[in-house]
C-alpha cells in the first residue's frame, strides 16, 4: 500500500479503484473502499496532529528562528549537562518531587543526601515538607516522559539519540533559513550531508564508553530538564518581544545573547528558582506588549491612558493578553510567594495606570490573576491550613522562616489560635504586605546608604569576608555579565536628550507607547528586586549573583533598545560574530590553557574571569562614551560587543565544563 | 525522492533504531555495564616510582585571600588491582595542625603507570608566618579491613608569595 500522503497518491489510488470497479465487480469495490479509507483516516490523523503541532510550536516559539534558538539553546545545555547535586538545597527540591510523584506532598525517605534534614525543608507539626512545590508540580510531565521512555528503551541511549537528532534538526532548519535567504546555494543539501555525519558520530562518541543512568537519578533529571527548557525559553521569549519592537534580526540578536553568553546558560541545568523566575517575568512582558499593541490598535481608543472610561466591549485581544500577563504571577508565587508578589506589584505598578480604566478589562484580568493563585493556594492550605500562609516564600537564604515560626507556635498552622479562621487569614495577608514592604524599605535605604554593597554587587566583588561567609567564588553582576555596561549608555543618551520635554509629552497626550510601557516595567520589576535582595547581600553561593538572575535578561533588553547598539548588530553583524567566534574558540582555549598552567583553583579562576570581564567592560565603555559623544566608531563597538558577549560564553564552557565537575558526571558525555 | 532526504531519513531511521533496540523489546546492549561503586572495597599491587621533594603554600592569586597548598603528582606503577581500593595523599603539617587528604578511586582499569594527583587546599593567611614548613607526605590504601602505608617520607613545604 502506497504511505506517502499527498495528493497524488490519493489520486493514483482512487483511480486505480475505477478500474477495479469495471474489471473486478463489486466484492472487491468494498475492500477497495476499506482500504482506502484505512488510508485516508490515517492522512486526517497526520495532517491535524501536524496542524496541531504547528499550532502549538507557533504559539510558543512564534516562527521557525524561534525554534532554532530553542533548539541550539538545549543543544548548547547538553553540552556541560552534569548530573548531580550542584548546589544543597536541590536535596531538599529533589526529595519533595520524590514526594509529589508519589502523590503526597510531606518528604518520608531521603532519596537524595545525608537526610530529611537538608536546606529548605521545614516542618510543621512533626511534619517535613520541602520548598518551591510549583517548579515540583510543574516538572512532572518531565518525569513521566522520562519514565515511559525508561520503559522502551535505555535512558542513556535515548538522551544520546535525542541530542543528535536536536542538532540534525537544528542544521537542517539553519540550511533551509540559508536558502531561502538565499545567502548561501545548496546550503540545505549541505546541511543535511554535514547534519547526518555529526550526528552520528556524535551518537557513537556519546555511545562508546557510556554507563546506563541508575533510575534513581529520574527525578533530578526532570528537573533539570525543565529548568533547561525554561532557559531555552527565556532567550524565544526575549527573541519574540524584540522581534515585535525592532524586527527579527535584533530579536535574534537578544535571545542568543541571553542563553549563550549571560548567567542563565550558566543555572540551565541546574535545578534551582531563578531561571523559572526569569522566563515568569519575560513572559508577563511579552504577554504586557501584546495588550498593548492590541490597545493601540483599537480605533475608538485615542484617549486611553489615564482615562477614566469603561467601554462596552466584548472580551478584546487587548484584554485577554493583558490577563495573560498576569498568570505568571500566580505560577512564580506557587514557587516561591516572594518571587510572584515582585511580578504583581510590578504589574499593578504599570499595568494598572497605563491600560485605562476598563472595568470589564480590570475584572478579567483579576480574575486571571486569582485563577493563576489557586495551586499555591490550595498548597498553602494543605500544608499550613491558610491559603495566604506560604510556607518558605520569605526566605531568602534557605532555612524555615515563616513555616518554621508556624510550626512553632502551632496555632497558625492547626487553626488552634485565638482568633477565627476568616481573621488569622486576614492576618496573614496583612502581614504579607507588611513583610513586602519593610523589604522595600531596607532595599530603597540600602540602595541609598550603602553604597559599598551596591559597588560589590554591581561591579566588583572579590573576596568576601563576612561572619558568614569567606570566599571569593562570586561575581558581580557585571563581571558576570561584561556587556552589561553598555547599559550606561541610557544615562547618557537621556543627559544628551531633553528629558523634560519627552516626560511633558508623554504626560500631555497621556499614553505610553507599547514599548515604552514594556520599558517602565522592566525598569519598575528590576528595582523592586534589587531593594529586596540587595539588603541580603553577601549570600551564601552567589556566584554570578543568582538572587538577581532576572536582571540580565532585563539588562539584554534595555541594551537592544539602544539605538546606536541595534545600528552595530544591524549593520556590523558580520564583524560581531566573528569577533564572537574568534573569542570564544581561539581566546576561550588560552584563558583555559593559562588557567591549566598556573594550576588555578576554583576560586582563582572566578576572581581570574572576574578581572578579565571587568577589563572587557572597560574596552566596551570606550564605545559607549565616544558614540555618546557624536563620534561614529561602530567598527570599535562591533569588536568590543563581540568580544564581551563572547566572555559570557567562555565563563559558562570553562566553568561547566571543567571547574565545577564536583557536581557530577555528564549527561551526555563526549569525552 | 533526492539524496539528501535518503540520507537525513536514513540517519533518523538508524537513531530511532538503535534507541529501540537498546530497550527491553530487543535488549541490545550497547553500554558498558557500570560497576557498582564499592569505595574501600579492594586491595592493589602498587610501587611508587618517584615523589616530589617538596610542596608551596602558594598566595592567592587574583585578589583571592589565602594560601593554596600544592604539590606534584606521584608518579606510580600499578601491577595489579583487585576489587575498588581506594587511595589517599596526604600531606600532614603539623606546625599548622593542617592535615590535606586527596582520595583518589581505583578499579582494575587503571592497571600501569598512573600519576597521582593531589588536591589543593586553602589556609587562611593569618596562619602563615614562616617561610617554610616541614611536612610528611603520606600514600596510604585504604580498604574495610585496614589502611596500608604505601609511602611515607618528610617533605619541604616552601611558602611563596
Amino acid at each position: 500500500m502506497k504511505r506517502d500522503y499527498n495528493g497524488d497518491e490519493k489520486n493514483y489510488d482512487n483511480a486505480r479503484t475505477d478500474k477495479q470497479i469495471t474489471q473486478q465487480g463489486i466484492g472487491q469495490l468494498s475492500q477497495s473502499v476499506r482500504r482506502n479509507a484505512w488510508v485516508l483516516t490515517v492522512v486526517i490523523i497526520f495532517e491535524t496532529t501536524r496542524g496541531y503541532a504547528r499550532s502549538i510550536g507557533r504559539s510558543i516559539f512564534g516562527d521557525r528562528l524561534g525554534l532554532i534558538l530553542f533548539c541550539a539553546a538545549l543543544a548548547f545545555y547538553a553540552l556541560y549537562w552534569r548530573v548531580g547535586i550542584f548546589i544543597n538545597d536541590t536535596y531538599t527540591v529533589a526529595n519533595g518531587f520524590v514526594a509529589v510523584s508519589e502523590g503526597q506532598l510531606h518528604l518520608e525517605r531521603p532519596v537524595y543526601g545525608p537526610g530529611l534534614d537538608t536546606p529548605g525543608t521545614f516542618v510543621i507539626d512533626g511534619v517535613t515538607y520541602a520548598r518551591n512545590y510549583g517548579q515540583i508540580v510543574l516538572a512532572l510531565p518531565f518525569l513521566w516522559i522520562i519514565q515511559i521512555v525508561d520503559v522502551v528503551a535505555d535512558l542513556r541511549v535515548a538522551l544520546a539519540g535525542g541530542w543528535s537528532l536536536l542538532l540534525l534538526g537544528l542544521s537542517l532548519m539553519i540550511g533551509n533559513i540559508i536558502d531561502q535567504e538565499a545567502i548561501g546555494q545548496n546550503s540545505r543539501s549541505l546541511a543535511s550531508f554535514i547534519g547526518s555525519v555529526v550526528t552520528l558520530g556524535i551518537f557513537g562518541i556519546v555511545l562508546y564508553g557510556s554507563t546506563p543512568i541508575d533510575p534513581v537519578w529520574h527525578h533530578l533529571l526532570a528537573l533539570q530538564i525543565q529548568v533547561m527548557v525554561a532557559a531555552a525559553l527565556v532567550g524565544v521569549v526575549i527573541y519574540r518581544l524584540l522581534n515585535r519592537i525592532h524586527g527579527r534580526k535584533i530579536g535574534l540578536a537578544a535571545g542568543s545573547i541571553v542563553v549563550f553568553t549571560t548567567p542563565i546558560g550558566f543555572w540551565a541545568s541546574i535545578p534551582k528558582r531563578h531561571v523559572l523566575v526569569a522566563l515568569g517575568f519575560i513572559v508577563s512582558t511579552y504577554c504586557l506588549l501584546r495588550s498593548r499593541e492590541a490597545l493601540f490598535d483599537e480605533p475608538s481608543n485615542q484617549q486611553w491612558c489615564f482615562g477614566l472610561r469603561s467601554q462596552s466591549i466584548t472580551l478584546s485581544e487587548m484584554t485577554l493578553w493583558r490577563a495573560l500577563a498576569y498568570l505568571p504571577v500566580g505560577i512564580l508565587a506557587w514557587i516561591n510567594a516572594l518571587e510572584g508578589l515582585l511580578l504583581f506589584i510590578a504589574l499593578l505598578t504599570v499595568d494598572v495606570p497605563t491600560a485605562g480604566w476598563r472595568i470589564r478589562s480590570l475584572v478579567t484580568t483579576g480574575f486571571a490573576c486569582v485563577v493563576s493563585l489557586i495551586p499555591m493556594f490550595v498548597t498553602n492550605t494543605i500544608i499550613s491550613g491558610n491559603p495566604f500562609e506560604p510556607p518558605s516564600a520569605f526566605v531568602l537564604d534557605g532555612g524555615g522562616g515563616v513555616a518554621k515560626q508556624s510550626g512553632r507556635g502551632g496555632s497558625t498552622a492547626n487553626g488552634a489560635g485565638s482568633g477565627t479562621g476568616t481573621s488569622q487569614t486576614m492576618d496573614s495577608f496583612l502581614g504579607v504586605i507588611h513583610k513586602i514592604s519593610v523589604y522595600m524599605q531596607d532595599g530603597v535605604a540600602a540602595v541609598t546608604t550603602e553604597l559599598d554593597k551596591v559597588f560589590y554587587t554591581f561591579i566588583r566583588t572579590g573576596y568576601v569576608s563576612e561572619p558568614h561567609i569567606e570566599d571569593a567564588m562570586r561575581l558581580s553582576f557585571l563581571e558576570s555579565m561584561p556587556l552589561a555596561i553598555v547599559l550606561i549608555a541610557i544615562p547618557l543618551g537621556l543627559w544628551r536628550s531633553d528629558i523634560y520635554e519627552r516626560t511633558r509629552v508623554v504626560f500631555n497626550t497621556r499614553r505610553l507607547s507599547p514599548a515604552a510601557t514594556v520599558d517602565a516595567f522592566a525598569i519598575v520589576y528590576a528595582l523592586s528586586v534589587i531593594f529586596v535582595y540587595l539588603p541580603r547581600f553577601p549570600m551564601k553561593a552567589e556566584l554570578t549573583v543568582r538572587y538577581l538572575l532576572v536582571l540580565f535578561p532585563i539588562t539584554v533588553y534595555g541594551i537592544a533598545r539602544i539605538s546606536s547598539v541595534r545600528r552595530i548588530v544591524l549593520e556590523q553583524w558580520r564583524i560581531c560574530l566573528g569577533v564572537y567566534l574568534v573569542t570564544v574558540l581561539v581566546g576561550g582555549q588560552v584563558f583555559f590553557l593559562y588557567l591549566f598552567m598556573t594550576d588555578a583553583v576554583v576560586d582563582e579562576f572566578m576572581q581570574a574571569y572576574a578581572h578579565l570581564g571587568l577589563g572587557i567592560a572597560l574596552i566596551m565603555s570606550g564605545w559607549v562614551i565616544t558614540n555618546a559623544r557624536g563620534y561614529r566608531t561602530d567598527t570599535y563597538g562591533a569588536i568590543s560587543l563581540g568580544m564581551a558577549a563572547a566572555a559570557g560564553t567562555v565563563f559558562i564552557l570553562i566553568s561547566r565544563l571543567w571547574y565545577f565537575s564536583f557536581t557530577g558526571p555528564f549527561a551526555l558525555p563526549l569525552v | 525522492m533526492n539524496l539528501p532526504r535518503i540520507v537525513v531519513i536514513g540517519t533518523i531511521m538508524l537513531i530511532l533504531g538503535v534507541i529501540i533496540a537498546s530497550g527491553p523489546i530487543v535488549g541490545l546492549t550497547l553500554l558498558t555495564e557500570a560497576e557498582d561503586f564499592e569505595p574501600r572495597g579492594g586491595t592493589m599491587n602498587v610501587t611508587v616510582v618517584s615523589a616530589p621533594e617538596k610542596a608551596t603554600l602558594e598566595a592567592a592569586k587574583y585578589s583571592v585571600e589565602g594560601y593554596h597548598l600544592r604539590a606534584a603528582p606521584i608518579e606510580m606503577h600499578i601491577h595489579d588491582v583487585v576489587g575498588q581500593p581506594t587511595v589517599s595523599y596526604d600531606i600532614i603539617i603539623h606546625e599548622l595542625n593542617h592535615t590535606r587528604s586527596a582520595v583518589t578511586f581505583f578499579d582494575s582499569s587503571l592497571i600501569g603507570d598512573y600519576h597521582l594527583k593531589f588536591s589543593s587546599t586553602t589556609l587562611d593567611s593569618d596562619r602563615i608566618n614562616q617561610d617554610e614548613y616541614t611536612g610528611i607526605l603520606k600514600v596510604v590504601i585504604l580498604n574495610d579491613e585496614d589502611i596500608r602505608t604505601l609511602f611515607v617520607t618528610d617533605i619541604r613545604i616552601e611558602v611563596m608569595e
